[in-house]
């Protein structure tokens, strides 16, 4: 039936449905969290969590929340909301289902400089965050500089960006083998892991988060169109080149910072968006805020597990991810129609 | 107005374009036809400004293309482009209200004039009872009414087609081409197109530009242009013009021309058929 009041395109039911869809992965965010703040070392009942959260003691199951827990949870929950709103992002901006924030050298950017810092200035892991973010940002804007020729097309951009991350792998695989004794301390590093974060980075990654993830949903319309192809976007007069451009930077950063507090997690800004996209469709209107939702409960419960699993021995949240992630994500790719 | 003037487009060291100039009057349609390679889909992009001039510039009512703001010249000039994609869960009012995009700002709320527009275009192509559909399940001569009718949400003065009929089979090629020459008497909108079939250009163009590796072979009327030498210098076929119903050549080509390196060697003269 004709819907002369749904003017907005979706008939009321369907958005209805989405919002719904929204309000459930909210919930599931914050759930996650919950989850995060309550397992651990010692188990502390949600209820009373909720408490200590609302009236900071003295005891020692406040302490253990407010200076353990609730920073690492936090940073946790704004890695993935950065990774996730990063590859939901690059996915329009490349028009590409493989891409994400590897493939515009922030992973292989910030890897060689993490390693160069824990291998080579032990001493010095006071500047791995700061190091490895300037290497992030250094490795994209390279990419860019060098797929650039009278414009930007994806798939040069997504080549480039390969040759780069071949290019700065050779170096990473050249450290590690060259110092193979202080291997350990960088392999947290390269999987990923969110183990010892606290306040300091959770300010390190929050104006980025905040600033970045507005900017996405402002971006949600222009995303819509970019997804339509070049052509079409310019007809409608979208300036393709400019918006590519700014939006390939807002990726950057949001996944800079991220990769920066936490390693390179691989699997959060490639699959959290199309299983966002496979929840509720790809509307960027939607799927921008389902992303970053979707990036937080994911990481949310992953760290949970990594912590509790195999306690007291602690596994990086990224292996944990790709663990669970992956068979999941493959079981979403199967339901679609 | 849309006027190409003395534009030179080329690329890499190979210059395609030279000193090119033709101009669109207000309120016609206005196709160019050529063989692969002579620049058409060129010179369109070119005037849809995808393309920027080396020398020369287009003109849209006497100012240069490029003074336009984006968003302005897509209120003014719809493009639809040669092959088109859109997203598997789209449905048809979602893609078609993207046409909208350059009417809208986020300081002002614009959807009572976005849903009349939205309306009008759906009814002009026919798409009221599909407009819940997905874009995907829809046939390939639907799908291109689809996306006609986003180009006209922009409610453009002039619209750009490439190639509007490829892919799709004779009836729905029929069918684009009925509401374009439609669209153009009822709301005077001016129609540029490349268009791959003669006839097609000959019983819908009111004037057909023919271009030849880059430069304007000729440009006028169907009668004018559609005869037997443009055929052979142009395309390199011998074609018998005939004349339809309504007066318009139609040509139905014989054969490939002889060596055209020789071209003082006497070709047979081709067959003239009047129905009256």
């Amino acid at each position: 039936m004709e819907n002369k009041s749904g003017l907005f395109n979706l008939s009321s039911r369907k958005m209805v449905q989405r919002l719904m869809l929204l309000v459930l992965l909210a919930v599931a965010a914050v759930g996650g969290i919950l989850i995060s703040l309550a397992n651990g070392a010692a188990s502390i009942p949600v209820g009373e969590v909720i408490q200590i959260l609302l009236n900071p003691d003295s005891t020692s199951q406040s302490q253990i929340i407010w200076n353990i827990r609730l920073p690492r949870t936090l940073v946790g929950a704004l890695v993935g909301l950065n990774l996730a709103l990063s590859g939901a992002l690059l996915q329009s901006i490349m028009r590409s289902p493989l891409a994400d924030p590897h493939i515009i050298g922030v992973s292989s950017g910030a890897g060689l400089v993490g390693i160069i810092i824990l291998i080579l200035f032990p001493h010095h892991e006071y500047l791995l965050t700061p190091a490895a973010f300037l290497g992030a940002m250094g490795s994209a804007l390279a990419i860019y500089i060098l797929a650039w020729k009278g414009g930007i097309r994806p798939v040069r951009i997504i080549l480039a960006g390969v040759a780069v991350s071949a290019f700065l792998g050779a170096g990473i695989a050249g450290l590690l083998v060259f110092y193979s004794d202080r291997v350990h301390g960088a392999l947290m590093w390269m999987v990923g892991g969110l183990s010892a974060r606290s306040w300091p980075h959770l300010y390190a990654i929050l104006p980025y988060s905040l600033i970045g993830g507005l900017f996405a949903l402002f971006s949600s319309k222009t995303l819509n169109i970019l997804e339509l192809g070049d052509e079409v976007a310019a007809g409608l007069g979208l300036s393709v080149e400019r918006s590519r451009l700014i939006l390939t930077a807002v990726a950057a950063l949001l996944a800079a910072s991220a990769v920066s507090v936490a390693g390179l997690l691989g699997f959060v800004g490639l699959v959290v968006p199309h299983a966002a996209r496979l929840i509720i469709g790809s509307d960027y209107r939607f799927l921008i805020p389902a992303s970053a939702l979707l990036g937080v409960a994911v990481i949310s419960v992953s760290d949970t597990l990594a912590r509790t699993l195999f306690s007291p021995v602690e596994l990086p949240v990224g292996i944990i991810m790709a663990f669970a992630g992956a068979p999941f994500f493959l079981y979403l790719l199967r339901k679609e129609p | 107005m849309l006027e190409a003037s003395h534009l030179s487009i080329g690329f890499g060291t190979q210059a395609l374009f030279n000193d090119f100039c033709l101009t669109i009057k207000d309120g016609e349609i206005l196709s160019i036809i050529g063989p692969n390679g002579s620049g058409k889909s060129t010179l369109l992009k070119a005037l849809a400004r995808n393309i920027k001039p080396q020398n020369g510039a287009i003109l849209l009512d006497n100012k240069a293309l490029h003074s336009y703001s984006p968003v302005a010249l897509a209120r003014l000039m719809a493009v639809l482009p040669q092959s088109t994609s859109a997203p598997g869960d789209i449905t048809v009012r979602s893609l078609v209200e993207y046409g909208r995009f350059p009417h809208q700002h986020w300081w002002k709320n614009t959807r009572k004039e976005d849903s009349l527009a939205l309306d009008w275009a759906l009814e002009q192509t026919k798409l009221m009872g599909l407009s819940d559909r997905l874009v995907s399940t829809l046939s390939g001569g639907e799908r291109q009414r689809v996306w006609l009718a986003m180009a006209l949400a922009q409610k453009p003065r002039i619209l750009l087609l490439d190639e509007p009929t490829t892919y799709l089979d004779i009836s729905h090629q029929l069918e684009i081409l009925d509401l374009i020459t439609a669209l153009n008497r009822t709301e005077g909108i001016t129609v540029v197109m490349v268009l791959h079939d003669m006839n097609h250009a000959a019983r819908y163009s009111d004037r057909i530009a023919v271009l030849k590796k880059g430069s304007l072979f000729a440009v006028g009327t169907p009668e004018q242009v559609i005869d037997v030498d443009t055929l052979r210098e142009v395309f390199h076929v011998e074609a018998d013009i005939w004349r339809d119903r309504n007066n318009r050549p139609v040509c139905i080509p014989r054969c490939l021309s002889a060596a055209t390196a020789q071209p003082t060697m006497a070709t047979e003269k081709g067959f003239v058929y009047d129905p009256d």
